[in-house]
């Protein structure tokens, strides 16, 4: 018999084992058993993710690709295409979304699920886990690991446990699934290090260590105000955490307060044309995303962190909401504080709020004219296609009584 | 200055005078004059000046200007019967009964509103000038709208009448009135919807029906005048664009429906669309048999009527904002409305069964 999920809410992590390098292995089969390696091969490149035969030499994302190099010679090193990477991530999404709309998007390869919802329809969460693992190899041929626990700081940890691991020079096979049981919280957190923990960094760890922390069990031990007093104001979020008792909430893009994006950059932007282009993009992304999400957002943020890691916002609000990456690039730009890429840009953010949904949208009567403007562009378009660029123009471009357009008879 | 009045024709004339000033920014201040027996009592913003006269037993001329809200409200809670008021340049003083109310006065720091030569005082019917502005001043954008000509009814001269436009982008409403002149043979002129709103209160306020209205219309401003009350609003100097290119001269849909009937599943259905934060669409199912209306709520619940309707055309759904078709609806003159429509992205037409005097165009929602 199944067992029941005996807890208010059931949180699902599901995380893709090494995403871009799976993608290109999938492409190419006979990659399959070689340490792929894909990311930025230029001179500054860094590794965006690694197959675990490559993690077996040691190499890990996010490490310069020089290194990688030097760690592993043998390595089949790949640029990657993203926006293939994007539509399989789609693919994923989708099969997430098959079982509820409360789900929130961490990045391509990576989701929280809240489930407690749906297991009158699906079943118990540890069911629904196995079924997203099932669908996701049947259906894209990748491997996903599946978190299942109270809270998403449990989930989390627990689909990195259900990882495949290294040991001995070689790979493991993983558990796919890893349930931490309602009640067993204490059991499945005690042994594991802070350092896993949100919020807790280098610096964070450091002061826990000093007193004696170094697994979240021993963090249960510490007297609140001790904590209190070397963390600050964050101790009582990590004491929650610490105890699987944080209301951490699966928020869904539905129910988001904005959608954005940012991008750090690897060398500070400081030429123009390329800052415009990067806002072109991030317009793209933003637009994109609140379409795919049917929503629309009336105000239009743009975040820059500079040089120096000083960081400013401007905002604009629109009198009427848009998903338009046109509209959303004019104010962009209108946005972009002159001089400002003088001590060039490290960050650059572009986020929209005050969002409301976008699925069904009021028309207006321009919006008619904007349609009958756009459907006469598309048949100007088809008859230059057609009949030759000068088979039609616009009146005002036939002067003097002598017509411009030039009349193909055959 | 000091007179003596009744104290419910002193609130009436301050409630009026008092609607003038707008809410935003300093305290709203009315002005008193006494002439002898002759009080005029008004209130301003840079747009709109209401006054309203009243004969008062008059003791000493003199001028005042007070907080509009405050003095309103304290003349109206007193018991019904004569009242005392009397005036310096510092304060002012109210006994009525046994209450005594000493109140502050305002600096008249505003730049006082000087009206324009206007043009000829002509007479309307005050029911049907009233009724073609509740149809169409609802069409209108409140304050912040993005395009100046949305916060205004457009008057212009026709052939035998007047017509009254007004829109706010997403619907339009027409109303032709026969044999009302205001305005040359072709003149138009913008009124901004604020005035005339507040026109339309004073005139539902208006406890005798047979008071003429009349109205003059200038080149910079117009006012209308009512019994002892006069209203002067600056017109809005813009081009009304043409509305005419969205009017169309026939539908190939056509749905006929009892009016209180339709206007009763509306609202109820709005019951559940307004449960939603965000504007939620009513939709309509129509084919020949029958006209479905439903709402669905995202997580609150859903809502269907069936209406009966006669419906020619072919079978389709659209979609509207609940309030808009409300106030479309709500504005047909006859017992029942005829609703047309081309398509589903495309406008509706809202107008009486009967004749073409009322129009109201209203754009659906894509869903």
């Amino acid at each position: 018999m199944q067992r029941p999920w005996d807890a208010k809410r059931a949180i699902l992590h599901a995380d893709l084992d090494c995403f871009f390098a799976s993608v290109e292995i999938l492409d190419n089969p006979r990659l399959k058993g070689l340490p792929v390696i894909v990311g930025g091969t230029g001179p500054r490149g860094v590794v965006a993710a690694a197959s675990y035969e490559a993690r077996v030499w040691g190499v890990r994302s996010a490490m310069a690709m020089a290194k990688a190099r030097n760690l592993c010679p043998q390595g089949v090193f790949l640029d990657g295409t993203y926006s293939h990477y994007y539509d399989v991530s789609q693919q994923f999404h989708t099969v997430l979304r098959s079982f509820t709309d409360e789900i929130e998007i961490i990045g391509l390869d990576e989701a929280f699920m809240d489930v407690s919802g749906c297991q009158r329809l699906f079943g118990p969460p540890q069911v629904i886990a196995s079924e997203i693992r099932r669908l996701v190899k049947e259906e894209l041929g990748l491997s996903v690991c599946v978190g299942v626990g109270t809270t998403k700081q449990i989930a989390k940890l627990a689909s990195r446990r259900a990882k495949p691991t290294i040991s001995g020079g070689a790979v493991k096979a993983p558990k796919g699934v890893v349930v931490v049981w309602p009640g067993e919280e204490g059991e499945f957190l005690d042994p594991i290090s802070v350092k896993e923990l949100w919020g807790v960094g280098p610096k964070t760890y450091q002061r826990l260590q000093s007193i004696g922390v170094e697994r979240i069990g021993d963090l249960r031990g510490v007297p609140n105000p001790t904590l209190a007093k070397i963390l600050g104001k964050a101790s009582s979020h990590l004491r929650l955490l610490a105890g699987g008792n944080d209301s951490d909430l699966v928020v869904s893009e539905s129910r988001r307060k904005s959608v954005g994006h940012e991008q750090t950059y690897p060398a500070d932007l400081s030429h123009l044309s390329q800052i415009d282009r990067e806002l072109v993009r991030l317009a793209g992304s933003v637009a994109n995303r609140m379409r795919k999400n049917k929503v629309l957002g009336r105000t239009i943020t743009l975040k820059i962190r500079f040089g120096d890691f000083r960081t400013i916002t401007r905002s604009v609000t629109l009198t009427s909401a848009t998903d338009s990456e046109g509209e959303i690039l004019v104010h962009l730009r209108k946005l972009f504080p002159e001089g400002a890429a003088d001590g060039g840009i490290r960050l650059l953010g572009v986020a929209l709020s005050n969002l409301k949904d976008g699925a069904a949208t009021q028309l207006t009567f321009d919006d008619d004219y904007r349609r009958e403007r756009d459907e006469l562009s598309r048949s100007v378009a088809k008859i230059k296609e057609r009949f030759g660029v000068d088979a039609i123009a616009p009146a005002s471009l036939i002067c003097g009584g002598e017509a411009g357009v030039k009349r193909n008879l055959n | 200055m000091k007179f003596h009045c009744e104290k419910t024709a002193l609130f009436e004339a301050l409630n009026i005078a008092g609607r003038a000033p707008s809410r935003s920014g300093m305290t709203p201040g009315v002005r008193l004059l006494l002439e002898g027996s002759q009080l005029q009592i008004s209130g301003k913003d840079s747009d709109l000046l209401i006054e309203v006269s009243l004969r008062v037993m008059g003791v000493s001329d003199g001028t005042v200007i007070l907080p509009a809200a405050l003095t309103t409200n304290l003349v109206k809670s007193l018991p019904e019967g004569s009242l005392e008021f009397s005036a310096d340049d510092s304060s002012a003083e109210v006994i009525g009964g046994r209450s005594k109310f000493i109140i502050q006065t305002l600096m008249d720091i505003e730049p006082p509103f000087v009206k324009s030569p206007v043009g000829d005082m002509v007479t309307v019917n005050e029911e049907s000038f009233k009724e073609g502005l509740r149809q169409v001043i609802r069409a209108a954008a409140k304050d912040d709208a993005r395009d100046v000509m949305y916060t205004g009814v457009l008057f212009s001269a026709i052939e035998g009448g007047l017509r009254m436009v007004a829109t706010d982008g997403m619907r339009l409403a027409i109303r032709d009135i026969a044999g009302m002149n205001v305005l040359g043979a072709e003149g138009e002129v913008i009124v901004p919807s604020r005035a005339l709103s507040e026109l339309e209160k004073i005139l539902s306020y208006q406890q005798n029906p047979s008071e003429h209205l009349s109205v003059e219309i200038g080149a910079k401003d117009a006012m209308f005048k009512i019994g002892d009350i006069s209203l002067t609003t600056r017109l809005i100097e813009e081009k009304y664009r043409d509305y005419r290119q969205i009017l169309q001269a026939s539908y190939p849909r056509r749905l006929v429906v009892d009016k209180k009937a339709f206007l009763e599943s509306v609202r109820r259905l709005r019951i559940m669309a307004k449960e939603n934060r965000e504007v939620t669409h009513l939709r309509m199912d129509i084919d020949d048999g029958s006209v479905k209306l439903s709402v669905r709520s995202p997580q609150v619940g859903q809502a269907t009527e069936d209406i009966d309707g006669t419906f020619i055309g072919e079978a389709f759904t659209i979609a509207f904002d609940p309030d808009l078709l409300l106030d479309g609806a709500e504005g047909v003159a006859s017992d029942t409305v005829s609703i047309e429509f081309t398509e589903m992205n495309k406008a509706a037409c809202i107008s009486n069964i009967d004749d073409n005097s009322y129009t109201y165009l209203l754009m659906p929602i894509r869903f």
